[in-house]
């Protein structure tokens, strides 16, 4: 198992040395000089040409790349142009608030969405069915930024439940959360649905029930183990999408993580900063992705059989 | 004289999908001995397994549904016990082996644990000692040694599998076994084996069993009685000396023998009955075999035939109406009405 776990683990490093190759030449070939960014409108082109000559933005493209992943190895991923500072200062400042914000709309997700789709499969086609297969639809077409500012309007603006903008209490991550997870919960709801209504149609659920078992058991201990196994991978795919999510969600309510992080750094040109914080959400989707995979040998034995013999 | 332990009269069910009604069992009497083994033999869709899914109630859920007759084991009606009563009974007095063993077993709990529940949920409750203890013993008896006990399904074989159904099933000692062609998606050499070993515990625990099969070779070495369904009737029923042996058959019983290949007679062809089941939705009129049937008359086309009683046994042909015998009077228990 911790031979799998390293494994996967050094499958990362192409991954990442590939995002960021991806992600360097994007920003090489978008127009734009940085050192003209770095000082200004009315700074003069002998200033600026001397700056390029400093920075080594003169040299060859391969051998910046290769200058800025030797320096990133060590940990130095650039200052970003515009503050001028760190760019891991900041990323390590403003990465918290997304985590809250994404793990929190996970946790909604979760939390309702796979009960919510139980008992959706369980008691099909009843009025419970209809009714949480309606909301799922209608959940699924809202835009998650359309659902956000609603939810300013009638819960902020309105009732005045819970702040507007800004991530100071715990109940600023509310409303953004519930934009945020709509979608994800509304996936859930059906995949779990549909898994479900498929498991319990099973022979070994069938076996169960020739036991003398009792619904709930055969719900709880037959079902769900059986049903939630696609469900796990859905949930850890979506951490990465909740991620990208967050750009816009943040955007909407003005709180100040990861992702209004990212849209400043495209905003200003701000090539350091961008390329440090899109690597570094690949490298958390990445880690989530490890961590649901070990997750799922818990869950099936027939996995965890696998690795342990790779 | 015997004792009945299940007796089926007059039972129907059907089927209600959206846009169809499939009349899968339509008026089957059986009744099954202590300690008997009875084979249900017919083509697939005859309604063997609808019959042995009605004995537990395990009918697919808002589809099938009992329409009528009743199921009588151990005096008591099963098809109008509640739903909690009728799982006190589920694996503890009436058990069953499904028939494909490779998905008939949970792939996320260990063997142990799916044997123990049963256990757990009808004998020994929460006596951890007393399920481990037994987990062990009915393992051993089925033929796997207890250490593999934590093991997972997918790393047995589909004998071993079967075993572990059987184990299952008979943990608790149960009355009746309904065995729902056990040994269909086995190979031949590992068939022999689960059937003998069937054989042998049935006779240790002195369970009664419903066979079901399409199989005649099987029905002639474990079976004491034999019923041929067709089209969700019982058309001819007896020992299998009778229908092995006798002389007077139903067609159908007829047309089933001459299809089984026999290397001592040089044909060239096998014998297969001409035509298909009919339509379950849509059955003929009459004698629901007429379409098929090599003998047919007039009579067959329009009146359902009765049951004839030749030779000791039970024949619904309506070749037979002349030469039916005056039926013995309820008392000998090992006969079927059919």
């Amino acid at each position: 198992m911790l031979k799998y776990i390293g494994k996967r683990l050094l499958y990362m490093i192409p991954v990442i040395l590939g995002i960021s190759f991806i992600l360097f030449l994007i920003m090489d070939l978008t127009p734009g000089d940085p050192a003209r960014v770095l000082l200004g409108e009315y700074a003069s082109q002998e200033e600026v040409d001397q700056l390029r000559e400093d920075m080594g933005l003169n040299d060859n493209f391969f051998v910046r790349y290769a200058r800025y992943v030797a320096s990133a190895v060590q940990g130095d991923f650039g200052d970003s142009y515009r503050s001028k500072t760190p760019v891991v200062d900041e990323i390590q400042a403003r990465f918290p608030t997304t985590m809250k914000l994404a793990f929190f709309a996970v946790l909604l997700s979760v939390v309702i969405g796979i009960p919510v789709g139980i008992i959706s499969a369980v008691k099909q086609y009843s009025f419970a069915d209809i009714l949480s297969m309606t909301s799922a639809l209608l959940f699924t077409s809202i835009p998650a930024f359309w659902l956000g500012l609603m939810l300013i309007l009638v819960f902020a603006v309105q009732l005045h439940w819970f702040p507007a903008v800004g991530s100071d209490s715990w109940k600023s991550f509310i409303l953004p959360g519930i934009a945020l997870a709509a979608q994800q919960m509304a996936t859930l709801i059906r995949m779990t649905r549909s898994t479900m209504l498929e498991v319990i149609r099973q022979d070994y659920v069938r076996t169960a029930k020739a036991k003398g078992a009792t619904p709930s058991q055969v719900i709880m201990h037959h079902s769900l183990q059986n049903a939630l196994l696609p469900v796990v991978t859905a949930v850890g795919l979506s951490f990465s999408n909740l991620l990208g999510g967050a750009l816009i969600i943040e955007n909407v309510f003005g709180i100040s993580g990861l992702g209004s992080l990212m849209v400043d750094a495209v905003k200003g040109k701000d090539s350091p900063m961008l390329i440090a914080s899109v690597m570094f959400a690949a490298l958390v989707g990445g880690l989530v992705n490890l961590a649901v995979d070990i997750l799922y040998t818990y869950i099936d034995p027939r996995v965890k059989s696998q690795y342990v013999k790779g | 004289m015997e004792e009945k332990l299940l007796e089926i009269k007059d039972l129907y069910v059907e089927y209600l999908t959206d846009d169809a009604r499939v009349f899968a069992v339509n008026g089957v009497n059986l009744s099954v001995n202590k300690g008997e083994t009875l084979g249900l033999v017919g083509e697939t869709g005859a309604g063997k397994t609808t019959t042995a899914l009605s004995i537990l109630r395990l009918l697919p859920e808002r589809v099938g549904k009992i329409k009528g007759g009743s199921i009588l084991f151990e005096g008591q009606d099963l098809t109008k016990v509640s739903e909690a009563q009728m799982r006190t009974l589920r694996g503890e007095k009436i058990s069953m082996i499904f028939q494909d063993p490779m998905t008939s077993l949970n792939p996320v709990h260990t063997v142990g644990e799916q044997i123990a529940e049963v256990l757990r949920l009808h004998k020994y409750h929460h006596d951890k000692k007393a399920v481990e203890d037994r987990v062990d013993e009915i393992l051993k008896m089925v033929g796997l040694p207890p250490e593999r006990k934590h093991e997972y399904p997918h790393q047995f074989s589909g004998g071993m599998k079967q075993r572990i159904v059987i184990a299952i099933a008979l943990a608790c000692e149960p009355s009746l076994l309904l065995a729902d062609e056990p040994t269909t998606a086995l190979d031949v050499t590992i068939q022999a084996q689960v059937l003998a070993m069937m054989k042998e515990l049935k006779d240790k625990l002195n369970t009664s069993m419903i066979l079901i099969t399409h199989d005649l070779g099987v029905v002639a070495e474990t079976c004491d009685r034999v019923a041929i369904m067709y089209a969700g009737e019982v058309i001819e029923s007896g020992t299998v000396e009778q229908i092995f042996e006798g002389e007077h058959h139903h067609p159908y019983t007829v047309g089933l023998f001459d299809s089984i290949p026999d290397l001592t007679k040089k044909t060239r062809r096998l014998n297969p009955i001409d035509g298909l089941m009919p339509d379950p939705t849509d059955l003929p009129s009459g004698c629901k075999f007429h379409t098929r049937c090599p003998k047919c008359m007039e009579i067959c086309k329009s009146d359902i035939p009765p049951v004839n009683w030749i030779e000791g046994h039970d024949i619904k042909c309506h070749l037979y109406t002349e030469m039916s015998e005056a039926r013995p009077e309820e008392t000998d228990g090992s006969e079927v009405q059919a």
